[in-house]
């Protein structure tokens, strides 16, 4: 009898499978019912509110390629209080520049990035520590090495939200808190890939989602059978 | 385990077993695609707008005529600087934002025309090819539904019938939209149950149907659990057998069978040739695999859902809920196609 042969497979597929599709299931209403804005930590970052006041830059772009002249990316715009200039610069790398005096500000100190974090994030909560984190070994693995050198400041709420401020520019560069965690972990168990789960292209989950299909298109055959050809009559 | 989770497991499986296939296949997909090929980047080149002007040449951002600036930036566009004003935008590019450029030697405000969106357009391309159209267009655009923002489509004359979408406000190329990227878009839209075409994966429809999905596979693995509680997933495939006398009433023939004990008597009969009328293959849901006999045996949830109390009582039960170690001697009524002439 074919449906008996189709429950069989289906039953000893899914007795090695079945709970990996628990985890798809699981990690993909996580994934889905979150609001991906909320789990990026938008709702944490202030935007910055304040204008540029153009009157008070008086050190002008003429005079920052005159002086920089291998200047690139320059960007105006705002430093907490002071106006700045960011620029790439081929010999001294990134630079801040105040916009009323040319002067190079230097790397943001600890003082500074705190005053920055604070400024910047939309909780009440206080600064739980900061730490300077610089070589490509400290890095943790919510933070891409491509933003070092940055600030990791931690504030003491219950989810640990953290911002990171790069050292040369003092831009948030990006944030964390433990419902993004989270997430990043349902993405790694989702696509079956446990250690940094960038590897969609894995050969275990190619192996299950193989198997899963078998064994979820003999369960569909069995729901046809039994829903749609009941013709012999049960009880 | 209560017959309730059969039937629910089954009509979740109704409801959720096409989407189910669906994220299953998408899932391969995902997982075997060329990633290069599938963002549509396959003759994608990025374009060097970096030039040199004398510094004094640039007017000072105190002229534009620009109010609540938030950013200034110095944007090169084909050896020319622009200053790039922003005074309003979201997190991401995609949202709605208010960007104005300006000549930086003039001070004139900039609008990036069509013939420059045709040169991007070209440039960005790896290859000689014709263009078709050039249009700008506002959003919602069917091929990036999140867009907020107009774009500069140009619809580019080649085999994998390429559109290249370019922002305005800065002369980047957002996208090489061609069939190897509709394709992969077409997977998401799938993958996401974005029916509706909001871009994103957070909408009710997705989020009811993994809810299903979640109870679909608790059923299940209840179920399995079940199953194994009831001997009848062991992995140790042992091949005990024990003698049972099997009485067929409609042909009156009696036979004594050596029976796996471990398997259930649906199963076993089935593979000594006496086959038991089934419409659901042995899992305790049609009820019509009825046996009987006089021994005291267990009676199972499935026998108390699919059988009278009268029939309990007269020794009936169902051959997929027993196993073979259960009974010694039976009575059953078989398929007409059933041919068991041996001993």
């Amino acid at each position: 009898m074919i449906t008996t042969k189709l429950r069989k497979a289906h039953k000893w597929l899914m007795t090695f499978i079945g709970i990996q599709f628990l985890v798809w299931s699981i990690t993909g209403l996580y994934m889905v019912s979150m609001d991906i804005h909320f789990i990026h930590g938008e709702p944490l970052k202030q935007q910055p509110l304040n204008t540029l006041e153009l009157d008070k830059v008086t050190y002008s772009l003429s005079d920052l390629l005159s002086e920089y002249p291998q200047a690139q990316n320059i960007q105006l715009g705002r430093l907490l209080d002071k106006q700045v200039y960011r620029i790439d610069e081929s010999q001294s790398g990134k630079l801040i520049l105040d916009a009323s005096t040319g002067e190079p500000l230097g790397n943001i100190d600890e003082n500074m990035a705190k005053r920055i974090a604070k400024h910047r994030y939309t909780g009440t909560h206080d600064i739980q520590s900061i730490q300077l984190l610089s070589k490509p070994e400290q890095v943790p693995s919510e933070l891409s090495a491509r933003h070092l050198p940055v600030w990791q400041v931690t504030f003491s709420n219950p989810f640990a939200d953290t911002f990171y401020i790069n050292q040369y520019s003092g831009e948030l560069v990006t944030t964390r808190h433990h419902f993004w965690r989270l997430f990043d972990w349902m993405w790694r168990f989702h696509i079956m890939d446990y250690d940094d789960g960038e590897n969609v292209a894995n050969w275990l989950l190619l192996m299950i989602a193989l198997l899963g299909s078998l064994a979820a298109t003999l369960g569909l055959l069995l729901t046809y059978q039994r829903v749609f050809k009941t013709s012999q009559g049960a009880s | 385990m209560p017959q309730w989770n059969k039937s629910l497991h089954k009509w979740l499986s109704l409801l959720v077993g096409i989407q189910l296939l669906i994220w299953l296949v998408t899932g391969l997909y995902f997982n075997l695609m060329d990633h290069r090929k599938a963002s549509g980047n396959s003759n994608l080149q990025s374009i060097n707008h970096q030039g040199i002007i004398a510094p004094e040449r640039l007017i000072p951002v105190t002229q534009l005529a620009v109010q609540n600036a938030k950013h200034i930036g110095l944007l090169w566009l084909f050896g020319k600087p622009y200053y790039q004003v922003t005074i309003e935008r979201g997190a991401h590019s995609y949202q709605a934002h208010n960007i104005k450029l300006f000549d930086a030697s003039t001070g004139a405000p900039f609008t990036l025309n069509e013939s420059l969106a045709r040169t991007i357009a070209l440039k960005s391309y790896n290859g000689p090819v014709n263009i078709i159209s050039a249009d700008l267009l506002a959003p919602p655009m069917d091929e990036l539904p999140k867009q907020k923002n107009p774009l500069w489509q140009v619809k580019l004359q080649d085999e994998l019938h390429t559109h290249v979408y370019i922002e305005p406000t800065s002369g980047a190329v957002v996208a090489h939209i061609n069939d190897e990227r509709r394709v992969r878009d077409l997977m998401f839209k799938l993958h996401f149950m974005d029916y509706l075409g909001t871009g994103g994966f957070n909408h009710w429809l997705t989020i009811t149907f993994a809810l299903l999905t979640l109870a679909l596979t608790i059923t299940g693995l209840a179920w399995l659990s079940e199953r194994y509680r009831a001997g009848q997933l062991s992995f140790t495939h042992q091949h005990k057998t024990q003698n049972v006398t099997v009485h067929v009433s409609n042909t009156q023939h009696t036979h004594v069978l050596a029976l796996d004990k471990h398997s259930t008597l649906f199963d076993s009969l089935a593979q000594q040739g006496i086959m038991l009328p089934s419409n659901c293959g042995g899992g305790g849901t049609c009820g019509m695999c009825r046996i009987q006999t006089n021994q005291p045996v267990k009676v199972t949830q499935a026998d108390q859902t699919r059988l009278s109390q009268s029939k309990l009582e007269q020794g009936f039960r169902l051959a997929c809920q027993h196993n073979a170690c259960d009974i010694q001697h039976i009575t059953v009524r078989t398929l007409k196609r059933t041919n068991k002439n041996a001993s």
